[in-house]
């Protein structure tokens, strides 16, 4: 063996090891933050929670749902709007019917023709993708406050109010409620969706919001103060994840995104494996762009404290970790395959497998199963173990998903454009219609301004 | 073939770490969640409108023993029973284990004890220091000094919460509350509820004095004054602006824009907040000053005596309405709520809601005869 | 005018001292917390400590005690282990014990063994092909025998010592130990409603892992002492620190399981009683 080869190995076994300590290190600082989540969640009270106020704070409304050939689920969704116990004289829904090919036209005209509140605003030209669509809706929108539902969204009744009432604090600029998977059973990846989902509502936004960090916009059972959009710029066309784009656009002009708990919506996720994958590279690009964007501007704002920073910034860099993960493995391998390695003490390589898989790992479990303690879900918390391999899947997924990024990003070439994710769910009253739930409709009394009585007298 | 034996024991062990996940799965496979209630609606009398409704369900099905009477029906529930009577009175120190339903008027003398709820059809009136379970009432409601209901009270006519009395959950009328001194919720929720000492004074809505500080200033005010910084008032833009510091103003304070206070915020007697107003402190309203718009606080509240809120009213800790304090506005209820105890002083009307993640308590100030 | 209703004759006497069903209300699921009593964060982190400090402290005994576990595995299991020599775990300790067993060099490899590795690929393509969701994971489980084949290939005469394998396991493990007890902590105790429950957990698990590393580690041996070197690296990924993750993700899902049952019907541990 030559020299330079001499010299090769216990460099490449140096490498390993700076390699495996930078990659426990940035898994660590994630393992801290999903604990702190997870504990301050499961034993923090909710004092400040706006829900009393739910009802008292009634400014105009206008619900934006983006369509694009919904012909299946656009009637379900209209409806369930009609029915929510918002006042109809301060409610506007406009129906954006983005160049649709079916009945999804003649569905909505039909809803507008009924209620007059209605003001479907049919899209016939222009940039494709849900944020250009809402580019030019937002420009009719005449609410103070603008809420967002995806088509296949069925909002309950009361939704409109808890969505709307953090927004009496002039520091909102925006809102997020809490998406349920209903789907749970239709596929295993579903399943162990629900939990991914679960975790991310309830225990990481719900305590990043009772801790001052901003929580997430996520694009639907959301809203946004219409002037605080306009002040920002309005909605991102160019990005994949508009809503995280607006999340930090807002941040740093100031405005806050507030997380309403218990504002529960139900929401298909992805059952098949292809369609996840193609929406977690969706998210991966945006994010990281958004990273990318808005880091700087971050660090140097002044309407930001030093944890809101630090928080923000590790909140567009999570999928990081998955890379640091992947890395953290090929150096312990490396060193595992290297006969020299071998002699050398192990310590460290043990140290490091031990960190990162042992205590990190279960950081993102504890959140999981905080949830299941305050939601009460029993069966679906034994399916753990099986979100083993979800992990192996995402990590593979964000790692390829992050290269294709950077590698276009290096080479200037185009990336993905933005494209809907497929849904499967059928019409309300098919045979997966019983969410639903057979709510009747909110009454008139319950609409009104002290409506928040029930309608019944006592007695009756 | 001994290993292989061993082999097929170890798999087997590795694969009951995951025999529950794979029968979990099988068991919700092909099934929708149901866990939300999609027709839920806020409502801030529920407690008292859904006993109701069950009350009626268990009158229509439970069955009635043999032992009742046209005076007293006994209803069996197999684990309590209900008596149903047309109207009663019951005497001082009596102790009641079974649901009451008195489909007339009740009264009750002091230090009575009612194990499970109560439901009177007519007017009621609880005697000192007695222990309730929970309450409805259809006609009009008056609990006596030092009385204590475990969980919620509800009427339809005016209820009076008497001194010391103490509510450990809701407390909502359909008509008006009287929150007398030392009385405690958990939340009131009426279309008026006010306090003891109530005289309805004129209140002065003109801001007269001869300094004010006006935010956003003008454009000719460049150097500090009375408090006010104007450098440190940025635009967040859509007309909304952040004041990057605390604000103490030591001059009626006239806010004309929604506002964000990166600190504490006091301001002088007659301000005037046109706009919703948030501080991420502590906020102490001066005396007689009118909030238009929503007011938040990350911290303690304490609006001053005579001050007229039309908004919201939300502190991240203690609040305090002093003396005087009238909260209304035109077709909406009002709303106060506070993290920490809410704190409500003599001569307060409020039209619409008190709440605390703590306790709401009335007190007596004196000096409010005085004024 | 009220009328008085005389109900003493007619309603029998009631039981003394009974609670009424609805003394709370059950909090919706968005306002709900559950107490971190200090008692509980007490009583683990004495326990933890405990633990910690008995497995540094008597760190030798707990070696043998693991190898005399090995010992008769490796019994049960058949595998002809000729001697326990000692190997040198951490400086400064005494040394441990780890078997010594031959483990062939590739050439020496049988055909079988060879023919199981090519199946075990085959077999990762099949579940691949099928699972989606296992997709990743079998695709990364298939690179490691791949290198591991080509590993051995290459280095034709590498030979890993079985004393030195057991020696790198107890090293492993005697970290995962050490740790294990706080990572217990957080998850087992903290969220726990009951003190003793998650003590409970805590004992039954520190218990499990000692045993199931011993399992682990003949197994290992086993099939090393058959194969060769050639699924080494996918078993030392598989069945180390993973399985470790593994089982506390087992009963970590059956304790949250059961409390989450308890705390269902147990109104007054939510803190809010809106």
């Amino acid at each position: 063996m030559g020299n330079e080869e001499r010299m090769a190995v216990p460099l490449l076994i140096a490498l390993s090891y700076v390699v495996i300590a930078f990659s426990v290190a940035f898994l660590l600082i994630y393992a801290i933050r999903h604990y702190v989540f997870g504990f301050s969640r499961l034993r923090i009270e909710v004092p400040k929670d706006v829900m009393e106020l739910t009802g008292f704070h009634m400014p105009r409304v206008t619900v934006l749902v983006p369509m694009h050939n919904e012909e299946r689920v656009a009637a379900d969704i209209l409806q369930a709007l009609v029915d929510c116990d918002y006042d109809w004289d301060k409610l506007e829904i406009i129906p954006v019917n983005d160049r649709s090919t079916d009945n999804t036209r003649s569905i909505v005209d039909g809803f507008a023709r009924k209620f007059p509140f209605i003001h479907p605003y049919h899209r016939t030209e222009g940039a494709g993708g849900k944020p250009a669509a809402l580019v030019e809706a937002c420009e009719r929108a005449a609410g103070e406050i603008l809420i967002l539902f995806d088509a296949d969204y069925v909002p309950g009744r009361a939704i409109l109010k808890m969505l709307v009432a953090p927004f009496a604090d002039p520091e909102t600029g925006a809102v997020m409620g809490r998406v349920v998977p209903h789907n749970i059973g239709d596929s295993l990846l579903a399943g162990l969706l629900s939990l991914e989902r679960s975790a991310g509502y309830q225990a990481a936004r719900q305590s990043r919001y009772n801790l001052g960090f901003t929580a997430q916009f996520g694009g639907t059972v959301g809203g946004v103060r219409a002037s605080a959009l306009q002040a920002v710029g309005g909605w991102n066309p160019e990005s994949l994840t508009e809503d995280t784009d607006l999340t930090f656009a807002l941040l740093l002009n100031g405005w806050k995104t507030a997380y309403v708990n218990r504002a529960e919506c139900f929401e298909e996720v992805p059952r098949s494996w292809s369609v996840r994958k193609r929406q977690l590279s969706r998210w991966v690009t945006g994010h990281t762009e958004c990273l990318h964007n808005y880091w700087p501007e971050l660090m140097r704002s002044r309407f930001l404290t030093g944890w809101e920073k630090l928080d923000a910034v590790l909140l567009l860099a999570m999928y990081w970790t998955a890379p640091m993960v992947v890395l953290g493995w090929i150096a312990s391998l490396l060193l595992f395959f290297i006969p020299e390695a071998h002699q050398t003490p192990l310590l460290p390589l043990a140290l490091a497998f031990l960190g990162y898989q042992l205590f990190a790992n279960q950081a993102t479990f504890l959140e999981i199963g905080a949830v299941a303690l305050l939601d009460g879900t029993r069966v679906g918390t034994l399916l753990m173990p099986l979100n083993l391999l979800n992990f192996f899947a995402n990590t593979g997924a964000i790692c390829n998903a992050l290269r294709k990024y950077y590698w276009n990003r290096f080479w200037g070439s185009g990336g993905d454009g933005w494209y809907k994710t497929h849904r499967t769910r059928l019409s309300n009253g098919g045979p997966n219609g019983h969410f639903f739930g057979g709510a009747h409709a909110a009454s008139a009394a319950e609409r009104s301004a002290w409506g928040l009585y029930h309608a019944q007298a006592p007695g009756d | 073939m001994t290993f292989l034996f061993f082999s097929f024991v170890f798999f087997a062990l590795f694969y009951m770490h995951f025999a529950l996940a794979h029968r979990a799965w099988l068991m919700i496979r092909g099934k929708q969640s149901a866990e939300l209630d999609m027709g839920y609606v806020r409502l801030e009398d529920f407690f008292g409108q859904s006993f109701r409704a069950k009350l009626s369900g268990w009158l229509k099905t439970a069955p009635q023993q043999a032992s009742s009477t046209a005076a007293l029906r006994v209803f069996d529930r197999g684990n309590e029973r209900i008596f149903v009577a047309h109207g009663a009175s019951y005497p001082a120190g009596r102790r009641e284990t079974e649901v009451l339903v008195i489909e007339g008027d009740f009264t009750c003398g002091g230090d009575c004890s009612f194990e499970r709820e109560l439901m009177v059809k007519g007017d009621c009136a609880i005697g000192a220091d007695t222990h309730l379970q929970a309450v409805a009432v259809d006609g009009s409601l008056n609990l006596g000094e030092g009385a204590h209901v475990r969980r919620w009270v509800d009427a339809a006519k005016h209820l009076t919460l008497g001194p010391d009395v103490q509510v450990e959950s809701r407390v909502t009328s359909r008509s008006s509350i009287e929150f007398l001194p030392g009385a405690k919720a958990l939340s009131l929720f009426a279309s008026e509820i006010f306090t003891e000492g109530r005289h309805d004074a004129k209140l002065r809505v003109e801001i007269a004095p001869a300094v004010i500080v006006q935010i956003p200033h003008p454009a000719s005010m460049k150097e500090p004054a009375h408090g006010y910084d104007p450098a440190k008032l940025h635009a967040m833009g859509g007309g909304t602006y952040l004041y990057d510091g605390a604000l103490r103003v030591s001059a009626p304070l006239h806010v004309t824009a929604p506002l964000v206070v990166r600190g504490e915020l006091s301001c002088e007697q007659e301000s005037l907040f046109e706009k919703d107003v948030k501080a991420q402190g502590d906020v102490e309203i001066g005396a007689a000053s009118m909030l238009k718009g929503n007011l938040i606080a990350g911290g303690a509240m304490k609006l001053g005596p005579n001050t007229y809120f039309q908004g919201l009213l939300h502190a991240g800790g203690a609040m305090r309405l002093a003396r005087g304090v009238r909260g209304l506005r035109e077709k909406l209820p009002v709303a106060a709520y506070a993290a920490g105890d809410l704190i409500v002083e003599s001569n307060v009307v409020v039209n619409g809601k008190l709440a605390s993640a703590r306790v709401v308590k009335a007190l007596s100030t004196p000096v409010a005869w005085l004024e | 005018m009220l009328m008085s209703v005389q109900v003493e004759g007619i309603r029998p006497p009631a039981a003394t001292g009974r609670s009424s069903p609805r003394n709370r209300i059950y909090p919706h699921r968005s306002v709900r917390s559950v107490p971190l009593t200090a008692a509980r964060v007490i009583a683990g982190v004495v326990l933890a400590l405990l633990l910690s400090s008995l497995n540094a402290y008597y760190a030798v005994p707990i070696m043998e005690l693991h190898s005399i576990v090995a010992a008769k595995l490796v019994d049960l299991a058949g595998l002809p282990v000729t001697a326990w020599p000692p190997v040198d775990v951490f400086p400064g300790l005494q040394p441990g014990s780890a078997p010594m067993i031959e483990i062939p060099a590739f050439s020496q490899v049988s055909t079988g063994a060879r023919i199981a590795l090519i199946a075990s690929i085959v077999m990762l393509l099949i579940a691949a092909a099928r699972f989606s969701l296992f997709r990743n994971l079998a695709y990364f489980l298939i690179v490691l025998l791949a290198l591991s084949a080509g590993r051995n290939l290459v280095f034709e005469t590498f030979r890993l010592q079985s004393t030195m394998f057991g020696q790198v396991w107890l090293r492993q493990e005697m970290l995962v130990w050490l740790v294990m007890p706080w990572v217990l902590l957080l998850l087992f105790v903290l969220p726990h409603p009951r003190v003793a429950g998650g003590l409970g957990w805590v004992i039954f698990l520190y218990a499990y892992g000692f045993f199931y590393s011993a399992v682990r580690m003949v197994f290992i041996l086993g099939v090393m002492h058959y194969t060769g070197l050639l699924f080494m690296p996918v078993l030392w990924f598989a069945f180390g620190t993973l399985s470790d993750l593994l089982y506390v993700l087992f009963f970590y899902s059956i304790a949250v399981n059961r409390v989450s049952g308890e705390l269902w019907g147990t109104r007054s541990a939510w803190q809010s009683h809106f």
